[in-house]
């Protein structure tokens, strides 16, 4: 019933939007732990991360839009 | 006999302290690191964290799947809902504790399952089922007087606090006339085994006209929380 969860790691950089998109696959537990590691790389700089678990990329564009069509650099300029 | 987990509460709750602390010393321009992987106390406190967040992935999903079943058999013919979840980030929880000091074991919002759907209506029935299959304590409707809006419940301990669930007296919702009677009459007894352990009881009747989640009372005409029917889950 269930479709598989889809663990997308999203990096993006304050003023400048999302710099890339990865496709992690489905193992949650595989993903959170890359998702940690980075999570520690860019801790401190204006470098960020999140991990959105989805059935597919569009899903993720319908629900965080904000990281995919520049509304983040729009309401920075407000 | 298996082993406990390897922190307690006590333990998260004093890694979080220990990370605030750390990160009021980055901001106050005493320390350069939040976590600096020399200093073993610092390693083990963001590892604790981390242990606890990764602890609540498995009970989000079970959230996401019961969202995703909920919207299955509400808009059988709508595609258009969609749903997504995320782990709070370790440096925002960090980052809320310096805010709002307290114990990090008893933070909530530590995941989150998003749904967006295509009409303010799709919106009200949803949250409506989903206040009973998930045991929803309290909804935050956000603006309260403008639309679209947005809405939050609160989902506390979704798989013990459902497995035990008495009825809460509270206000009857309203699902804008939009119910699908008959199909939910034909699940009644029912079972549907959701992924990650999670199962939905279809509970409905002709024979009990106003039955409820609770299982003492569901033959009371007049109680304050009669549905007719009425999902509920257990993780």
């Amino acid at each position: 019933m269930s479709q598989p969860v889809h663990n997308f790691l999203i990096t993006f950089a304050t003023g400048e939007g999302t710099r890339s998109v990865e496709d992690l696959g489905t193992d949650v537990l595989a993903a959170m732990e890359t998702f940690r590691d980075r999570e520690q790389e860019v801790l401190g700089t204006d470098v960020g991360v999140v991990l959105l678990n989805a059935d597919s990329l569009e899903t993720v564009k319908a629900t965080h839009s904000s990281y995919f069509d520049g509304a983040r650099d729009l309401l920075r300029d407000l | 006999m298996s082993a406990g987990p390897p922190y307690s509460k006590n333990a998260v709750t004093r890694a979080g302290k220990h990370l605030a602390a750390n990160l009021r010393a980055v901001r106050a321009g005493e320390r350069t690191q939040v976590v600096d992987v020399a200093a073993e106390a610092d390693v083990a406190a963001r590892d604790a964290v981390r242990w606890w967040l990764s602890e609540h992935v498995q009970a989000m999903l079970a959230v996401r799947d019961v969202v995703t079943f909920t919207i299955a058999v509400t808009l059988e013919d709508e595609p258009w809902p969609r749903v997504t979840s995320r782990s709070k980030r370790a440096d925002t929880v960090i980052d809320k504790l310096t805010r709002h000091p307290g114990a990090l074991a008893g933070m909530v919002d530590l995941g989150g399952v998003r749904l967006v759907a295509r009409t303010q209506e799709d919106v009200d029935e949803l949250v409506g089922e989903l206040v009973h299959a998930l045991d929803v304590r309290k909804v935050v409707i956000m603006p309260a007087t403008s639309r679209p809006r947005a809405t939050a419940p609160s989902i506390s301990t979704p798989g013990t606090r459902a497995a035990t669930s008495r009825c809460r007296r509270g206000p009857r919702r309203s699902t804008g006339g939009r119910t699908r009677w008959s199909r939910r009459r034909s699940r009644a007894g029912s079972t549907t085994r959701l992924a990650r352990g999670a199962r939905m009881c279809w509970r409905s009747s002709a024979s009990w006209p106003r039955p409820t989640r609770c299982g003492t009372d569901f033959r009371r005409r007049n109680h304050s929380c009669a549905r007719r029917w009425t999902p509920r889950v257990r993780i």
